[in-house]
């Protein structure tokens, strides 16, 4: 029997091949206290979880409760629910922005990604210290007795980027020590915009072009593209003797056909922070302006 | 992909809200999504720590979220926190969004649960709608979005 359907978009499918099945309908009509014909009619009003709700059990007694001679056509049909659902849905698929048209506010979430020491935090930490109290709240660090991240760093930002609205950034950084990887992913979710910031040292070239497969294969779990969303680099600890030239960064991590935004900086001293911070700032509305305008 | 929210929707999810603070005697309840944005809140003002907690609630969900699979569920639909004199009530509506209330011990823990049910079924539907809805349409059709000139961020030291 099938236990579990992710996912039904186009309920106007079962409609058409539904049929009456008195088990199943039986069996979501009392689930959701309503007439049993109810449940194909409703059209967008009906709630997505009722719409999953009754695909399951639609499918469940189609396999189950079907006579012999019908149960092969009807497990075709049952499949054939579950492709057209599974293709034409999203699983997991990942809300963004935030917009509220009452308060007048756009939320976007900012992630620092990166690899162990690389500077995240430094970033961050930076922009508290020099950011203007009115646009910023407080620096919150979830981290060892190390001073290691260990869950995220976590800065709100404010400014009226957008005429008309508050313009909110939330600025997240991610721990970066490979053993962490589950909770970079939670970190991850729903964001807007990532900086990846590289440790500009020769020997950290192999962690950073790791931590840089670790964000695409974190990004491709939501359902989201690296390459498709507002995201910079910044080339971190330059003021140090033993760094990597740009060209040679570049070709390891910035090698696609159309060239990430890059921003030279040394977070410690303050250089290149507030740069990176703006270039982010702008890809990221320029992306949802870009989206919503044209809608 | 964005949570678009019309003022009309707004304010429903707004009354909502007020209806619980009362019925339950919270001191504060909040409607964030998954990645720590708040949606909407009614009750006493956490002072400047509004955006921190919601944040922290998204993350101490996702986290024990985690530790829900390991033990065989999908997660845990709702977390509760008590401290001394403060607790905290977190529950899921949805796939992307919480219910959280904030309440001191003048009132009871199973109160505040039991309405913070009857709120996620009531704010669940809206919720839903808001997420499938693909296109953004505001309430004015000449309203867009324009960027403001210059820097989006400036230091105090005027760099």
């Amino acid at each position: 029997m099938v236990s579990q359907i992710y996912g039904f978009a186009d309920w106007q499918v079962v409609t058409v091949t539904g049929g009456c099945i008195p088990g199943p309908r039986t069996a979501f009509a009392r689930m959701h206290h309503c007439q049993a014909g109810t449940a194909l009619t409703g059209g967008a009003g009906r709630s997505l979880q009722i719409r999953r709700d009754f695909a399951k059990i639609w499918v469940a007694g189609t396999l189950h409760w079907s006579r012999p001679r019908l149960r092969l056509s009807r497990c075709l049909v049952a499949a054939l629910v579950i492709v057209i659902a599974s293709n034409s849905y999203d699983i997991g698929q990942s809300f963004m922005a935030l917009v509220n048209y009452a308060k007048k506010e756009i939320q976007f979430k900012i992630v620092y990604y990166g690899c162990g020491l690389c500077g995240k935090t430094t970033n961050l930490q930076l922009i508290h210290e020099r950011a203007p109290s009115k646009s910023k709240g407080n620096l919150t660090s979830l981290a060892t007795s190390q001073d290691r991240t260990l869950f995220f760093d976590f800065l709100p930002l404010q400014t009226t980027a957008i005429e008309g609205f508050v313009t909110k950034f939330q600025m997240y950084t991610v721990p970066g020590q490979v053993k962490y990887n589950s909770t970079r992913r939670l970190v991850l979710r729903n964001c807007d915009g990532v900086v990846f910031c590289v440790d500009s040292q020769f020997e950290k070239m192999a962690e950073n072009t790791e931590s840089l497969e670790n964000l695409r294969e974190n990004l491709k779990l939501q359902k989201d593209e690296l390459d498709e969303m507002p995201y910079v680099i910044q080339y971190n600890k330059r003021d140090l003797l033993n760094v990597a030239p740009q060209e040679y960064i570049d070709y390891l991590l910035n090698n696609g056909s159309s060239k990430i935004p890059t921003f030279m900086a040394s977070a410690k001293v303050g250089e290149g922070v507030l740069e990176t911070l703006n270039g982010v700032a702008k890809l990221v509305l320029q992306d949802f302006i870009q989206k919503y305008n044209n809608s | 992909m964005a949570f678009i929210l019309q003022p009309e929707e707004y304010n429903i999810i707004k009354g909502d809200l007020d209806v619980f603070l009362n019925n339950s005697e919270a001191r504060t309840v909040m409607l964030c999504d998954r990645g720590g944005n708040v949606i909407a809140d009614s009750g006493e003002e956490i002072t400047g720590a509004v955006d921190l907690v919601t944040a922290l609630v998204a993350g101490a969900y996702a986290a024990t979220k985690e530790l829900a699979m390991v033990l065989g569920e999908d997660e845990f639909n709702a977390i509760f926190h008590q401290g001394k004199q403060t607790s905290i009530f977190m529950s899921s509506i949805g796939e992307e969004v919480l219910l959280l209330a904030v309440f001191s011990d003048e009132t009871n823990a199973g109160l505040v649960k039991m309405y913070a049910t009857t709120t996620c079924r009531k704010i669940h539907s809206l919720v839903e709608e808001v997420m499938t809805r693909s296109e953004v349409s505001t309430s004015d059709p000449t309203q867009s979005f324009v960027i403001t000139k210059g820097n989006i961020f400036q230091f105090e030291d005027g760099s």
